[in-house]
This record gives structure tokens, sequence and C-alpha cells, in this order.
């Protein structure tokens, strides 16, 4: 896991953003507190247990049409394997068998 | 000092000798321990009910129409309240009356009530120490009988930390059961008013008021076992044999040998007394501050962008739009305000490790999955409320660490959304007070209630 250095740079950026100041005789301090902070918050990192891979997760999708066929895929495999479309448009599945679309 | 005002014959007596009591006790102790902020012109409430004549206190971040609702924050100082907080109202409509607002620390964020712009609370029992916090004031009020009752909030243990601290009973409910319309929000999936009480009979009955849906709060909901409790005899509770899982090994926690000591003297005492009890590890328990900080803090630092000097609060007209957010800002929150909104920016900003927060929102859902599956194990979690026992004023307050480790046992709560009770545990050799908390799954809240009853009356 990448983690960031927490220097003056940081702090000054992280000040900027959330709209900050912070006196400069109090600089020293405030970097050290912040930097145990940050460790603290970080040792969750520690925790062991399985982090699937997002896409896995949030692009598993099953055939509505084939409830046991199921796809495990990217995005662009997604829209590759849409069952209805055109002109590379995705399309709504069908309602009733007479339905060309 | 101690005479302290408990439901018991409150109907009976008069408004006047109530409202006197009061007086002379805000008058011995509130510039000695630092506990109101401001005492309101009370008044007999007209509505009768329920909670008749009950003397209540209110942290400075619940609403109360046209009173001010500071945070203990500079940004908000003046701040008049537009409305009453759901629990406000229904207690007023009780016949329950508001005595004024008490000290906290600011936006909540603290555990000594020693990041207060109005200063620390300290401990009644001896003010060399904290009160605890953030709810240091309210807690203080039940100790020095100032109310009945005290509304305070709980995002990681701000009410049973102080109530143990102070020696009072401490209650943070489900979350839900009590609506948040009117609390000021830190971490809104976190945050919860609770109560803190001289026992457990008025808190529930007071919870029993205050529940109910609030169209405004939708994460608010009816709890009828809840409701019950209004009238009920709790002497008359049973109750089938219920097991309560308790802690051996503290190893991967920061706990004092005092407070593990007087734990386990108390684990010894319920197996005399025949009360189930069985040995646990609670999940990732030793995971639960960091985690909570990682979502306190990214929600805290979304939730406080609000203030930018120009809707709320400190206001100034120095140079363009971003310098007067930004000097409104500066000089309107607190250093601790200030750590926590950086930590939450940088948790939340783009290019800072994104797995982190993910990390975090999946360990909550796992944490929660592993208290339900312990939770149909065990009827109730027993664990001590603090990993110390009071400390000295200005001993932590230039460790923020050292400051979040008293939470280390009442996070995980708020984490799962369940709900917990601090009850008292005697007193160290310095005579401080010490407390015990009882955990249950989530909308059990009316079974942790009856048997905290049961359990203090079976410990004398």
């Amino acid at each position: 896991m990448k983690k960031l250095r927490i220097d003056k740079k940081l702090l000054d950026k992280m000040c900027d953003l959330a709209k900050l100041d912070h006196d400069p005789g109090e600089e020293e301090s405030l970097l050290k507190d912040f930097g145990e902070i940050m460790a603290m918050i970080e040792t969750i990192s520690n925790v062991d247990f399985p982090m699937k891979d997002e896409r896995m997760i949030f692009h598993q999708v099953i055939n509505q049409f084939s409830s046991t066929k199921k796809y495990e895929c990217d995005s662009e495999q997604i829209i590759e394997k849409f069952p209805h479309k055109r002109d590379d448009q995705l399309l709504s599945p069908p309602v009733s068998g007479n339905n060309d679309e | 000092m101690m005479n302290r005002i408990t439901f018991d014959g409150i109907k009976e007596k008069s408004f006047k000798s109530i409202s006197k009591h009061i007086n002379e006790n805000i008058k011995k102790n509130n510039s000695k321990f630092n506990i109101l902020i401001e005492k309101f012109n009370y008044d007999k409430n007209p509505n009768g009910g329920l909670l008749e004549n009950v003397p209540i206190t209110i942290k400075d971040n619940i609403f109360y129409k046209n009173h001010i609702a500071s945070c203990a924050s500079n940004i908000l100082k003046n701040y008049r309240a537009p409305y009453s907080a759901y629990v406000v109202e229904k207690l007023l409509g009780e016949g329950a009356f508001i005595v004024g607002r008490t000290n906290m620390d600011e936006f909540a964020m603290g555990s000594s009530t020693e990041y207060s712009i109005y200063g620390p609370t300290k401990n009644p029992i001896d003010p060399k120490f904290v009160a605890g916090g953030s709810s240091g004031g309210a807690a203080a009020s039940i100790i020095t009988g100032i109310a009945s009752i005290a509304l305070g909030s709980d995002t990681g243990g701000s009410i049973r930390q102080p109530a143990a601290f102070c020696g009072a009973v401490g209650y943070k409910p489900t979350y839900g059961v009590f609506s948040r319309r009117g609390l000021v929000a830190f971490s809104s999936s976190l945050d919860q008013i609770g109560i803190i009480g001289n026992n457990v009979g008025d808190i529930a009955k007071s919870a029993a008021v205050m529940n109910g849906k609030d169209p405004h709060d939708l994460s608010s909901y009816l709890d009828r076992e809840l409701k019950h409790l209004a009238e009920y005899d709790f002497d008359s509770y049973e109750g089938e044999r219920k097991i309560i899982g308790v802690i051996h090994d503290f190893s991967d926690t920061p706990i004092s040998k005092e407070i593990e000591n007087s734990y386990k003297k108390l684990i010894s005492e319920l197996n005399k007394m025949n009360y189930e009890v069985v040995s646990i590890f609670p999940p990732f328990l030793e995971y639960s501050l960091p985690l909570y900080h990682i979502l306190a803090n990214a929600e805290a630092a979304s939730n406080l962008s609000r203030y930018d000097g120009l809707k709320y609060g400190l206001s100034n007209n120095e140079g363009n739009y971003f310098e007067r957010v930004k000097k409104a800002r500066t000089e309107g929150f607190g250093r601790e305000v200030k750590r926590r909104i950086l930590a939450g920016t940088l948790i939340t900003s783009e290019g800072y490790d994104i797995d982190l927060y993910k990390k975090a929102q999946k360990l909550r859902v796992l944490l929660k999955k592993n208290y339900d599956v312990l939770f149909s194990t065990v009827n109730f979690v027993l664990m001590p409320t603090t990993p110390t026992s009071p400390f000295k004023l200005g001993e932590k307050i230039n460790d923020p660490i050292a400051m979040y480790n008293n939470d280390a046992f009442t996070t995980i709560a708020n984490i799962i959304g369940s709900c917990a009770i601090s009850l008292p545990l005697g007193t160290t050799s310095g005579g401080l007070p010490i407390g015990f908390q009882l955990m249950a799954a989530p909308k059990e809240d009316a079974e942790l209630l009856k048997f905290s009853y049961k359990l203090m009356k079976d410990l004398g």
C-alpha cells in the first residue's frame, strides 16, 4: 500500500483543500500530530482479509435471460457481451418474444 | 454536593422546591466545575405527562428553539437554533423542563471536554481530574444534582466515557432509536443522541418517551419494546437466562492494570451470582479505533465544510470569497477540530491511498457480520467502558493518540450501530469512578435496559 509522507508541502495542500490556515509557529507540532494520527489510522492496512478486485465486485452481472450464466468481466467485456446492441449502443432487453428490439 | 435528583417521587414535589434545589446546586457547583455554559430562564412546563417536573440539561450541540447551540466552538458561538430537536420536543411534550446547555468538546471531538472554547469541565468527584468527554458537562450535571436526565451525543463513546468517569449511567441507543434531527452533525453514520442519568430506570423511561419515527430522519424507527418501558415495572423482570460474553485476554488493548483487575473482579462476582458467563474474543477490537477515525474524520471533513462564515456563525468582510471563508474557518475552529478535518480531507483526497477508505468500509461490513454471529451466541458483551480511570486535566491534551485511546472499547458499538450502556463499577483506590459497559445486538435496547436494571440491583 502506498503511503504519503506527511510533510509541510502535504500539510499546506490539505489546509488549502480544507480551507484552513495554520499558524507558522504551530506548524511543527501540527505536522507531528498529523503524522501520528495518519500512522494510527493506517494500521488498518494490517488487517488480513481478502480484498477482491474492485472490477470483479462492481461488474459482476447475471444474464437476465439465462440465470445460470454469470459474467465475471470488466466493463469493456460486458459491453462486448451485451445481448442486445445496435450500432454499438446497448439496448434494453425485449419485453416479449415479438419485440424486434 | 451529591444530592442528586432522581425520578422517585418527583411528580409529587412542587416545582418551586425542585427549582430551588437546582439553583442551589448550580450556585454551589457550576463555577467550580464548569458544567453549564448557559442556564436558561425556565419555568414549570404546563404539559403534564410521564416526565412532569423532570429537569433535563442538553448538550451544546442539540437544538432548543431560539436558544444558542454553539457546539463549544467559536464558529457557532452566537448561533441560535431555528427549531427544537425531535427528542427535545418529545421530552417537553411529556412535562420535562430544560435547565440549560452543558459544556462539551468542540463539535463533540474529544474525550475530556478540554477542547471547549469555554474551558474544561472538571470532574465533580475530584476537580484535578477530567470529567471525560465529549459530553463531560452532561455527566457532571447529573452528579451535581443540576438535572435528572442529561442529553448528550455519542459518536464513539461520548456518552459512555464521561458517564463512567463521573459515576453515572450512560446509554447509547441503537442507531435510529432517537431521531438525529436537531443534533449538529459530526459523523452522520456514527452519531447518536444518548442519555446520561442516575439510574437505568430513569433512563429507560426517558428513552421510551424520546423514541419515535421522525419523518425528518429516515434512519429513525419506532421501537415498540422500548415504548413499553415507559410504564414497565423493572422489579418484575425475571428474563430467561442470558449469556454474557466477557474478554479474558487484553494483550492487544492498552488497558490499565487497575481497570483490568476491577473488570475481572466483576466477572467473578457474576459467576458467584450464577450468571451465565462465557469467554469471547470480540472480533477486530484492536482495529476498531483506526477504523473509527477513518470513517469519523472523513465524514467530519465533509459535514463541517458547511461552516464557511457565510451561512452560519462567525463571519468577516475581509478579502475575496476564498479569503473570507479561510479566515472564518481558521479563527472559528479549534486545534483538535482542525486536526480531524485535515485527516479527513487527506483520507478522501484524490491521490491518497484510496484503498484505505474502501478497506475501512469493507471492514465495517465484515465487523458487522462478525458481531451478528457473536450476538447469535451471546446476549450481551461485557467490557470495561474505558481502558483507564479518569486522568488529570492537561495530561493528554497535547497527545491526540493517548486521548483517542480512551475510546478503545466504545467505538465498536457506533461502528456496528448497536446499543450499549455504561454502568458504574465502584471507584479506584484514589476514589475516582470507573465503569463497565454492556453491549447488545442492534434493536435489543429494551432487553439491554431491563437486564442492566437487574444486574445493577443484583450487584447492589
